[in-house]
Order: structure tokens, then C-alpha cells, then sequence
């Protein structure tokens, strides 16, 4: 005790020895609000869990029977007649002539009002022999029209055994959207023409600013298509135009049933840590896109496939609601920004149950997806680096720029579940 | 149960690693706790927070350095946030004020015990109390204080002093008064 106050140095260290051995035992009741404070904290947890559980059984619920469902717009489609229940060969005298599986469209009051008589007055022959065959001329892409708007086209030609060319004079068909106005492919009408009608050679030295023209024409409704010539305008050609252009006098849409497919999307995530509780997390993602179209020709059937490939960068804001050496429960914020890079489009082309052709293109492809997105997720630490996460999440793809129509922009809320394995920065 | 198995068991929420910790490091402490609180009553309320802060924040425990001196930081940490707390309701205060302590040597023929020296402590005001603690006994620089309890570094400085001069007045008190006995 006497060296206490020699020297400052002295004064601590004395000051350290006399209390470094100092030590009391804590009344009881210290340990058992411990332990009571501590089985409150569990109980917390257990709830968390439960409530993690029942959210991702709940987004898995909702997933499954959002993507798995069969075509996506069936229960659209349901109020009109199926692709599938048209008989062109038991009713010549009353084909279907249109057909679109938009509701908005007044297209199926007009065509339930076309008399067989009034076909055959137009001399438009029936499609009982529609052609089985089809070649694409020229793969889908975005061209310019004049008025400066952007559409893509697609030409496909019909053939047939010589025999029904004769019989029907069908020559080409024509499937067109258009890219900007989100105008989605199950509104796509595929338009027929009578061959005897249409300057094919022409039309195949246009150039694509030409197509984008022909598929504006190609949207307007159907009440003037019965006639001999155009009775309709398109924007920045008159009717005179359109007539001399292309000097079509019918078109025949058959509807394409399209089924939007699960998204399937992989991608690495780093994620670093800024505050004791929050993180900015982003990556790369690679997304694929697929819908399948069905349109069926005199009981044939070909399927379009559309794979759709996009790379995506996820720039989300996590907060950690629990965090624990192993484990953390959190929530995520932010937003998901995609940019489609390429489209493959396989045509396969069915007579009967028989594969008949199989054709693959593919394009560039371009535009942007940005969504918003918020989610909760559970992380299980491997190691210091290296995490497993899972995230049920709820995304709307608010902006869909130059993108043709796919599953995203279907729908405003998307429930997903993420899976994967995040980078640790921190 | 060896001390390793002892933290896996508390990082699994295991409740009898938890008591079995409690049971191993509380006496120490609550030494510890017992020179930041006014009383034994405030000691054993900071005991608690502090061990509940411990199986709390037990998986962050990366085992470098010996885990006691962990679990002291956490504690004396727990302590300082206790005082601090009490800001509002109480009289936490760095500003120079005359120090009142109360002489607590219970028999001035016994030499002095750190007991004795505790009470004195307790006595002072919480703000020297916790500049006193922090850098005779926890070793903390001055500017660590400053920036632990939001302090300038020349109030660290000067009430440091000041307390440790009333505490050496009292021992020197002490030693005469021991030194008169033997003769």
C-alpha cells in the first residue's frame, strides 16, 4: 500500500493489483432475471423462425402456382373459343377468320357477326386446306417505321403440297408487334394474305422500314378486312397507299397461345457490410426467360420457343434483424436492374404427333428491365467469406424499356424465392 | 466442460453453458462492476446487463485474446452504457465540482483494504468515477476516455487528477495513521 502514491506509474499498477483479484458473489436473483431475459430472447427468435417459415412456405405457395398453372392466360382465354376447338375442315363455309385473345379487342364481336356468305361474296376462299409448312423468311427484329416508331416483324411463308396451294392461294403469313408499346405476344395476330393479292417479290426487296409499316397496318381491327381492299389507315400512309403498297384484300389471324414459363436466373452476390446492422449487397445474374406459342394449322400445331437471355445487376440495401456468429435473419431493399443480351426462337413444326421441321434462330437482343424489389432472407455463414442464403421476395418490374413482352412485365408483383451464395466483403 | 466447449455451448444458446459461464465468471465480474456503481445494488443491475450483452454478442467472439478479458470488455462497456444512461435521471457529470468523499476506513488500526478503497471510489461522482476506472485500472489512454464517454481530453485529464489526489491524500492519511499505531 505504501508504493500507491510514489510515482504515477506506481499508482496505477498499484491501483491494478489491488483490484485485479477483487471478486463477490452476485445475489441469486441476478442470475434468474439472466435467465429470464435470455428465454424472452429465445422465444423472439423461435417467432422469427416461424414467421421466416411461414413466409417462405407462403412465397413458394404462391410461386408455384403462379408459374406451374398451365398457360399463363388461360383463364383470358377462357372466355373465348380455344385455337384448339377450331375446325377448319368441318366448317369451310364458316372459318374463323380473326381470332385475338385480348379482351379489350372487339374483335370477337365482329367476327361471331361474319356470315359464311359474306366470305364468299368477298371471294375469299376458306382456310379448310390451310397450308401445314411454314418456313420463316426473316427472324424477328426491331426496325423503324416512318413514324418513328419501333416494331418488330417477322415474315413466315406457308407452304403446302401443290394441290392445296391451289385450292387456297394462301402465300405468307405475317407475325408483327410492336416493341414499345408492350403490346404483348399473346395479342399477336398472324395475319394471312391471299397470294394472288400480294406483290411477294416486292415485298421481299423492301427494306425493314417497310415491314415496320406493314405491321402497323396489321394491328388495325377487322371490320374492314372482309373487303376487297383496305378500307382502314394506317398512320402516315393513305388508305390509297397502303392499297398500292401491299394490295392485300384479306388477312386471316389465328390466335398463338402463348405460356409464359418460370424465369430461371443464376448469379453471384457480394455483399459488404457498412454499419452493424446494414449492407449494400450487388452482383451478377443471368436471367433466362422462356414462353412457349402455340398456334395450330388445320389440327397441326407448331411451337414457338422463346428463350430470352438477360444479365441483371441486383443493387439491394440489407438490414439485419438478427445477426449471429452463423446465422442472420434480414431484410432486403432495392432495386434489380436487367439488360437483355440475346433471344433464340426454336420453331418446331408438328404434323399429327410427328416432328415435321425444327428451326433455331437467334438475334441480339435489346432493352432494359428495372424492378423494385423487397424481400427477407435467412443466411447461414459457411465461413468468413463464403454464405448460403435464401430469400423469399417480392419484385414489380416497373420499367420495361425496348424489351419485348415476356413473364416479367406480365404481372405487377412477382413473388420469388432466391437461393444462393453470397460473397462476404466485410 | 472445458472453457472452449463452454463458448460453442453459449453460441447454441445452450442454457446450462450460459450458467456454467455466469457461475465461473461472475465473482470477477461483479468486481468489476462493483468499482463503476455507486453501491452493490447498481453493481449487481450492470452484472446483469453485462452477461446478457455477453450471450449476446458471444459469436462475435473471434478468439484472439483471452476470453475473460473479452467478457470484462463487454461488461465494463455494459457498465459505462449503464452510467450513461442514468444521465438524465441522475447527476453524470464532468464539470469541475467539489468532491465530497466519504471516508469509509471502518477501522483505522487495520491496514487499509481494497474494500476500503472501493467504498472511496463509489463515493466520487460518477463522471470521475468513470475516468478514474477507466484509465488507473483499464489502462485507457486519455484520449480513449475522451472518446469513450464524449469528453474532451483536457476534462479527462483533470478530473483524473483530481481524483486520483483526493485517493492518495486518503491513503497517505491512511499509511500515518498506521505507521503512529506501531510505534
Amino acid at each position: 500500500m505504501g508504493d500507491l502514491n510514489q510515482n504515477n506509474d506506481s499508482f496505477e499498477a498499484g491501483m491494478q493489483g489491488m483490484f485485479s483479484g477483487l471478486e463477490q458473489t452476485a445475489d441469486a436473483h441476478v442470475w434468474n432475471n439472466i435467465e429470464a431475459a435470455l428465454q424472452q430472447k429465445s422465444n423472439r427468435i423461435i417467432a422469427w423462425w416461424w414467421g421466416g417459415a411461414a413466409a417462405a412456405v407462403l412465397g413458394a405457395v404462391l410461386s408455384v402456382s403462379l408459374f406451374n398453372g398451365g398457360p399463363y392466360y388461360e383463364p383470358r382465354i377462357s372466355n373465348y373459343k380455344s385455337i384448339n376447338d377450331l375446325d377448319y375442315n368441318a366448317c369451310p363455309d364458316s372459318s374463323v377468320l380473326e381470332w385475338s385473345n385480348n379482351p379489350s379487342d372487339n374483335t370477337r364481336e365482329h367476327v361471331d357477326q361474319i356470315e359464311p356468305s359474306s366470305i364468299h361474296e368477298s371471294n375469299i376462299d376458306p382456310i379448310s386446306q390451310i397450308a401445314v409448312n411454314t418456313i420463316t423468311d426473316h427472324l424477328p427484329r426491331v426496325v423503324d417505321s416512318k413514324e418513328g416508331q419501333k416494331d418488330k416483324v417477322m415474315k413466315t411463308s406457308f407452304t403446302d403440297s401443290p394441290e392445296s396451294i391451289d385450292k387456297m392461294s394462301i402465300a405468307g403469313i405475317e407475325l408483327a408487334w410492336n416493341a414499345d408499346s408492350l403490346i404483348p405476344r399473346d395479342e399477336q395476330i398472324i395475319k394471312v394474305y391471299d397470294e394472288d393479292e400480294i406483290d411477294w417479290q416486292g415485298w421481299d426487296e423492301k427494306d425493314y422500314s417497310d415491314w415496320g409499316i406493314a405491321a402497323n397496318l396489321g394491328s388495325s381491327n377487322s371490320s374492314e378486312q372482309s373487303t376487297s381492299t383496305f378500307g382502314y389507315q394506317s398512320e402516315g400512309l393513305t388508305t390509297q397507299d397502303n392499297s398500292m403498297a401491299f394490295g392485300m384484300s384479306d388477312q386471316r389471324s389465328i390466335l398463338q397461345e402463348l405460356t409464359y414459363l418460370s424465369p430461371f436466373v443464376v448469379g453471384v452476390r457480394g455483399n459488404w457490410r457498412f454499419a452493424k446492422r446494414w449492407s449494400i449487397e450487388s452482383g451478377l445474374s443471368y436471367s433466362l426467360l422462356p414462353t412457349v406459342g402455340e398456334s395450330f394449322t388445320n389440327g397441326d400445331k407448331r411451337i414457338n420457343r422463346y428463350n430470352d437471355h438477360f444479365i441483371g445487376v441486383p443493387i439491394l440495401v440489407n438490414f439485419n434483424v438478427i445477426d449471429r456468429k452463423r446465422f442472420a435473419l434480414y431484410t432486403s431493399q432495392g432495386a434489380l436492374i436487367e439488360k437483355g443480351i440475346a433471344s433464340r426462337n426454336t420453331i418446331t413444326t408438328y404434323q399429327g404427333s410427328e416432328v415435321e421441321s425444327k428451326q433455331i434462330s437467334k438475334e441480339p437482343t435489346q432493352g432494359w428491365q428495372i424492378g423494385a424489389s423487397v424481400g427477407v432472407g435467412a443466411q447461414y455463414k459457411i465461413n468468413e467469406t463464403w454464405s448460403l442464403f435464401v430469400e423469399p421476395r417480392v419484385t414489380s418490374w416497373l420499367l420495361n424499356i425496348n424489351v419485348q413482352d415476356n413473364i416479367r412485365n406480365r404481372q405487377a408483383i412477382w413473388p420469388t424465392i432466391d437461393l444462393g451464395v453470397r460473397l462476404n466483403l466485410d | 466442460m472445458d472453457k472452449q466447449q463452454l463458448i460453442e455451448g453459449c453460441c447454441k444458446q445452450d442454457i446450462r453453458s450460459q450458467k456454467a459461464l455466469y457461475d465461473w465468471l461472475h465473482p470477477q465480474m461483479l468486481g468489476v462492476c462493483m468499482r463503476y456503481a455507486s453501491d452493490r445494488d447498481q453493481a449487481q443491475d450492470m452484472l446483469q446487463e453485462g452477461f446478457i450483452k455477453v450471450y449476446n454478442k458471444i459469436d462475435t467472439y473471434k478468439g484472439v485474446g483471452a476470453f475473460e478479458g473479452w467478457v470484462r470488455r463487454v461488461v465494463v462497456n455494459s457498465a459505462l452504457e449503464f452510467l450513461r444512461s442514468q444521465k438524465n435521471n441522475s447527476n453524470v457529470s464532468f464539470e469541475d465540482e467539489s468532491i465530497m468523499v466519504v471516508d469509509h476506513r471502518a477501522n483505522a488500526q487495520d491496514e487499509l483494504q481494497a474494500q476500503d478503497i472501493l467504498k472511496t471510489i463509489q463515493s466520487l461522482p460518477t463522471g470521475y468515477r468513470m475516468v478514474f476506472n477507466l484509465f488507473a485500472i483499464e489502462g485507457y489512454s486519455h484520449e480513449e476516455i475522451a472518446k469513450e464517454l464524449g469528453i474532451s481530453v483536457n476534462t479527462s485529464y483533470s478530473q483524473y487528477h483530481r481524483a486520483k489526489a483526493l485517493l492518495q491524500k486518503i491513503i497517505e492519511s491512511e499509511k500515518k495513521t498506521v505507521v503512529k499505531t506501531a510505534v
